[in-house]
C-alpha cells in the first residue's frame, strides 16, 4: 500500500466467525478510491468525499474505517451508500444499520445489511484539517492603466497527513481540476483567467485616515488605488473574486512587465465593486492647513463652531487625474476642538457645509455618512514645461450646537 | 480481556444455604454464576446515570437463602441495589440486606422462602459511565429550500462493564438528583481502598472464573454467519412520554461493550422545508448578519414524533456536482413537539449589510438659568442672554441609513432587530414594530440583485427633556 497510512480499511467478515474470535478483522478487502473530491468552496472547512466499491456479502456486513495519523473530523464523517444507476432490478439493496466506535482508535465500523452478495458504491464524506487552500491574483494593466489581465491561482497546501492520488479539487468555482496531492505537498494552479478588464484608477487623500506624507509642509498622503466592478460589463461577474493577494504589473514602453504594488483583495460578490491599494503618487500634490476657525456663542454654553479647511493641489503628472478629497468630521472636530474636553456625554456630531466651500462638484453620496465627506475632482494634466497649476479648494463646515 | 472490569466486579453469587444460617455464618457451601436472562439500560442524558434491571434464574431452597452481590471496578450505585422476586413474588421475601464491613463493594440478601424453586429474580441499580448524546445530520439541497435531516443517538459505554443484548431506553429530560452517582462510587471506593488486601484477594479470585467467560469484540460476534432470508431493516426507534420526560426506546436489543460507543439512527426526514432568513440580532446572534435556518419539529416537517434532544448538527449542501459543501458544526438545542429549530450558519459575504449614519442634529434646546431657576427653549423668543446659563436638555434627532444588497442568486429575508436606549421616537415610513419597550423590528424581502437604503430616524430626549425610558414608533 502506497499510503503512509493505512487510511481506509474496509474490512469484511463474510463467514462464520467464532463467539471468541477478538480480532475484528477476518476478512480484509482494501478497494480502491475510485474516486476523490477535495472540495474548497468553504473558507474554513474542507471536505473530502471518496467513492469506493465495496464487495457486500447477503446478510450484515461489517465495513471497517479507521483514520490513524490523519487530521479527520470525526464527527463529520458522513456515510452513504450510492443508488445503482443502472436501476436493475437485481442490485444490491443496503440498510446501514448503525455505527460502533472502538475504544482507542480512529477508526469506526458501520454494520451494513446487504439483499445479495455484489457490490455497492459508497461515498465516504468528512472533514480534515492541515488542507487548506489560499487564492492569489496576478494582474497586469495596460501601459494606459485602463485595463488588466487577471489570473486567479489557487494553492492547496496539504499537511493532512494523507495522500490523495488523482484528486478532483473544486473550488466552487469553475470546473473541477485533477491533480495528484502528495503527503505534505503543494499544488499550485490557474484557476480563473479574466482579459480586458477595465478599471479605474484614483487617487485619494484623507488626512485622519491615510495621515500625512509630510506633516510639517501639511502635505497630504495621496494613495492610488484601482477600482474594478465584478459584472459581466466589465468582463467579470462569472463567480464572486475570493479573497486574496494580488501582485499587479504594469506594461512599459518596451513590453515588459514590471511590478507596481499589491494588495489583499477583498472577498467580491457578483455585481459588486473591488478596491486594491496600489501605492503612494508622488506627483500629486495636495497640502491641507485648516485656514480658519471660529466659535460663535448662542447664549450660556450653546456654541457653534466654524472650520474652514483649505487644500492646495497640484498634478505634475503629464494626464489629468481624478483626486478623491475626504475630511473625517469626527476627526475635523478633534482639531477645531483641540482645547475642549473630549468624551464629554454631548456626543453626537452635528454640522453642515457652510457657505464659504469652493468645490464646485457635490459630495460623493457613496463615501458620504454622517462620519465623512468627500469629494471628487479632477485635476488638469501638466502642460509640458509650463508652470504646474495650483488649484486651492475650501471647505467649510460649521459644528453647531456644541457645549 | 479486562476481567478485572468484567462482570467480575458484578458478580452474582448464589450460596445456597443448605444448613442453618447460625453454622455457615462465614462461607459458602455452593456458589454458582447464573447468566443475565435479560439486561435493561435506561440511560438519562441529563445527568450520567443510568438504571439498570437485570432478570436471572436462581435456584432457592425453602428456608433460609444468602445471596451475594459484589460489585469491584464497576461505577454502581452502591445504595441503590435492589432485588425483586418477579416469579415467585408472594413465596419469598427478604428478611434483610447485610453490608458486611470489610467487603465494601458487596452486599448479602437473606432471603426467606416458602419453597424449593427456580426463582426469576430482578436486580436494579444505578451505575454511571453509561452516557448518550444526539446527533444531527443535515444535508440542504442545492437550491436551500429544502434539508435532508437525519438523527442520531450514540451510547457510549464508560462503566466498567460490558452489556450483552441489552435493551436500551434513552430518556429525555432533567431530573433531579440529591447526590451523583459518581461520587457515591467515590466514597465507596475511598473504603475499598482502605481494605486493598483484602480485595486483591477476591479480585484475584474472581478473575479466574472471568477467563472462563467469553469476551472480545462484540461487533464481531454480531456479524457471524449473517445470512439473512430478506434483508435486515434499521432498528426502529419507539419514542414514549412519561411525565415531563421522553422514553427513546430501541427496538431489539444491543450490545454495546465497555469503552465503545455504538450510533444508531433514530429518524430520518427526507425533505424538511426551511425558511432562510437573514437575521441581524445583536444581542443573540453578535453584530453581523446571520443567515438563520428555520424548520418546525412537526409532523409537516417528517419530524413531531418525539423533542429533538439537544446536540450538535453537521450541515452540508449539496453542489451542482451532485458532491457536498461544508456549511457549519453547530448545536441543536432542545426542540420541543412543534416547537422551532434555528440555526446559525454564519454570514454569507454575497449579501452586503451597512448601517450607514447619515446625518444628527439638534433641537428643542432648552437653557438653564441659575438666577431666578429659569428654563427657556432656544429660538422660542424671550431669550435672556446670559453667559452662564447651561443647556440642561435637548433632543438628538440621528437618521440612519441601512443598506442592504443582494448578491446571492435567490429572493432573501431580510430581519433586523435594533436597541434603541432611552426615551426615544423612531420615525419611519418603513413597518416598524416594537419587539420590546427598548427594541424594534424591521423585516424586509430583497430580490435577486436588489438594493435597498431603509432610512429610519431616532429621536432621543436628553437631559431634562427625557421623561422615561421607552420606544415610539412614528409612522411618517
Amino acid at each position: 500500500m502506497k499510503h503512509k497510512v493505512l487510511y481506509s480499511v474496509i474490512a469484511f467478515s463474510l463467514c462464520a466467525v467464532s463467539v471468541n474470535t477478538y480480532a475484528r478483522i477476518k476478512l480484509i478487502t482494501l478497494p480502491v478510491r475510485e474516486h476523490v473530491e477535495i472540495q474548497l468552496e468553504n473558507t474554513n472547512t474542507t471536505i473530502i468525499e471518496e467513492e469506493r466499491i465495496v464487495p457486500l456479502k447477503k446478510g450484515t456486513n461489517d465495513i471497517d474505517f479507521s483514520w490513524h495519523n490523519t487530521t479527520i473530523k470525526p464527527e463529520t464523517i458522513v456515510f452513504r451508500v450510492l443508488k445503482d444507476a443502472s436501476n436493475k432490478a437485481e442490485s444490491v439493496k443496503t440498510n446501514v444499520l448503525s455505527v460502533s466506535y472502538p475504544p482507542n482508535e480512529s477508526a469506526l465500523t458501520w454494520k451494513v445489511s446487504a439483499s445479495q452478495d455484489g457490490s455497492a458504491r459508497v461515498r465516504i464524506t468528512y472533514a480534515i484539517s492541515g488542507l487548506n487552500r489560499n487564492y492569489h491574483y496576478i494582474a497586469r494593466t495596460n501601459s494606459t492603466e485602463t485595463k488588466m489581465e487577471m489570473s486567479q491561482y489557487v494553492k492547496v497546501n496539504n499537511q493532512s497527513g494523507e495522500s490523495f492520488l488523482d484528486a478532483d479539487m473544486n473550488t466552487g468555482i469553475g470546473e473541477n481540476i485533477v491533480l495528484p496531492m502528495g503527503l505534505n505537498e503543494a499544488q499550485e494552479f490557474l484557476n480563473q483567467q479574466y482579459d480586458n478588464v477595465p478599471i479605474n484608477k484614483t487617487y485619494t487623500v484623507n488626512a485622519s485616515e491615510l495621515g500625512y506624507r509630510n506633516r510639517a509642509q501639511d502635505k497630504l498622503n495621496v494613495l492610488m488605488h484601482y477600482h474594478l466592478h465584478n459584472d459581466t460589463k466589465n468582463n467579470l461577474g462569472k463567480h464572486s473574486l475570493a479573497p486574496g493577494k494580488f501582485r499587479i504589473y504594469q506594461q512599459d514602453k518596451k513590453g515588459t512587465s514590471v511590478f507596481v504594488g499589491e494588495d489583499w483583495g477583498k472577498y467580491t460578490a457578483i455585481d459588486d465593486e473591488g478596491k486594491l491599494f496600489i501605492g503612494e503618487a508622488r506627483d500629486i500634490v495636495v497640502k491641507r492647513i485648516i485656514e480658519r476657525k471660529k466659535r460663535q456663542r448662542i447664549n450660556g454654553n450653546l456654541y457653534n463652531i466654524d472650520a474652514l479647511v483649505k487644500y492646495e493641489i497640484e498634478n505634475f503628472k503629464d494626464k489629468p487625474v481624478n483626486l478623491i478629497i475626504e475630511e473625517s468630521i469626527p476627526s475635523l472636530r478633534n482639531e477645531v476642538f483641540s482645547s475642549r474636553q473630549r468624551g464629554s456625554y454631548n456626543n453626537i456630531i452635528e454640522w453642515e457645509v457652510g457657505d464659504d466651500t469652493s468645490i464646485s462638484t457635490k459630495p460623493l453620496k457613496k463615501q458620504g455618512s454622517s462620519q465623512k465627506i468627500a469629494y471628487q475632482i479632477t485635476l488638469p494634466a501638466r502642460n509640458g514645461q509650463a508652470k504646474v497649476v495650483k488649484l486651492e479648494k475650501k471647505l467649510n463646515i460649521t459644528f453647531k450646537n456644541e457645549w | 480481556m479486562k476481567n478485572y472490569q468484567h462482570i467480575m466486579q458484578l458478580i452474582l453469587t448464589v450460596i445456597f444455604i443448605l444448613i442453618p444460617l447460625s453454622l455457615i455464618a462465614k462461607n459458602i457451601d455452593l456458589s454458582t454464576l447464573p447468566s443475565r436472562d435479560s439486561v435493561q439500560l435506561t440511560i438519562y442524558n441529563s445527568e450520567d446515570l443510568t438504571l439498570v434491571r437485570e432478570t436471572r434464574q436462581i435456584s432457592i431452597k425453602k428456608g433460609q437463602n444468602r445471596l451475594q452481590f459484589s460489585w469491584a471496578n464497576t461505577r454502581i450505585d452502591p445504595t441503590s441495589v435492589q432485588v425483586e422476586f418477579l416469579s415467585h413474588p408472594t413465596q419469598m421475601h427478604l428478611s434483610n440486606t447485610t453490608f458486611p464491613h470489610d467487603k465494601p463493594q458487596m452486599l448479602y440478601w437473606n432471603i426467606k422462602s416458602t419453597l424449593e424453586v427456580l426463582a426469576t429474580v430482578e436486580i436494579s441499580y444505578f451505575t454511571s459511565g453509561i452516557t448518550w448524546q444526539a446527533d444531527y445530520s443535515g444535508i440542504l439541497s442545492q437550491n436551500g429550500q429544502t434539508m435532508a435531516l437525519d438523527s442520531f443517538v450514540t451510547v457510549t459505554n464508560h462503566s466498567g462493564e460490558d452489556y450483552e443484548n441489552a435493551q436500551v431506553r434513552l430518556v429525555i429530560g432533567k431530573i433531579n438528583l440529591v447526590e451523583r452517582v459518581n461520587e457515591l462510587v467515590r466514597q465507596a471506593n475511598y473504603k475499598k481502598d482502605k481494605m486493598k488486601e483484602r480485595k486483591e484477594i477476591l479480585r484475584s479470585r474472581m478473575a479466574k472464573k472471568m477467563m472462563a467467560k467469553p469476551s472480545g469484540r462484540y461487533e464481531m460476534a454480531a456479524m457471524s454467519e449473517a445470512v439473512m432470508d430478506s434483508i435486515a431493516e434499521e432498528k426502529q426507534v419507539s419514542k414514549d412520554s412519561l411525565s415531563e420526560y421522553y422514553i427513546f426506546s430501541i427496538e431489539g436489543t444491543e450490545s454495546i461493550p465497555d469503552q465503545w460507543a455504538k450510533r444508531l439512527r433514530t429518524s430520518f426526514a427526507q425533505a424538511i422545508e426551511i425558511n432562510t432568513v437573514y437575521r441581524y440580532r445583536p444581542r443573540e446572534y453578535g453584530n453581523l448578519l446571520a443567515r438563520v435556518l428555520i424548520f418546525k419539529n412537526d409532523k409537516k416537517s417528517s419530524l413531531g414524533d418525539a423533542p429533538l434532544p439537544e446536540g450538535k448538527v453537521q450541515i452540508y449542501q449539496k453542489n451542482q456536482q451532485g458532491s457536498l459543501t461544508y456549511i457549519a458544526g453547530l448545536p441543536l438545542k432542545y426542540t420541543s413537539i412543534g416547537g422551532k429549530v434555528e440555526l446559525n450558519t454564519g454570514t454569507d459575504p454575497d449579501i452586503y449589510f451597512e448601517l450607514v449614519s447619515m446625518k444628527n442634529w439638534k433641537d428643542n434646546i432648552w437653557m438653564h438659568y441659575r438666577k431666578g431657576n429659569l428654563y427657556r427653549r432656544i429660538g422660542d423668543g424671550h431669550m435672556i442672554v446670559d453667559h452662564k446659563s447651561t443647556v440642561a436638555g435637548w433632543n438628538e434627532h440621528r437618521a440612519y441609513s441601512q443598506h442592504i444588497r443582494n448578491f446571492t442568486d435567490k429572493t432573501i429575508k431580510v430581519e433586523i432587530r435594533r436597541l434603541i436606549s432611552g426615551d426615544a421616537v423612531v420615525k419611519s415610513r418603513l413597518e416598524i414594530n416594537k419587539h420590546d419597550f427598548q427594541t424594534v423590528d424591521i423585516h424586509s424581502t430583497l430580490t435577486v440583485g436588489e438594493k435597498q437604503e431603509l432610512q429610519y430616524e431616532i429621536l432621543t430626549r436628553k437631559g431634562r427633556n427625557a421623561k422615561q425610558n421607552q420606544v415610539i414608533i412614528q409612522k411618517l
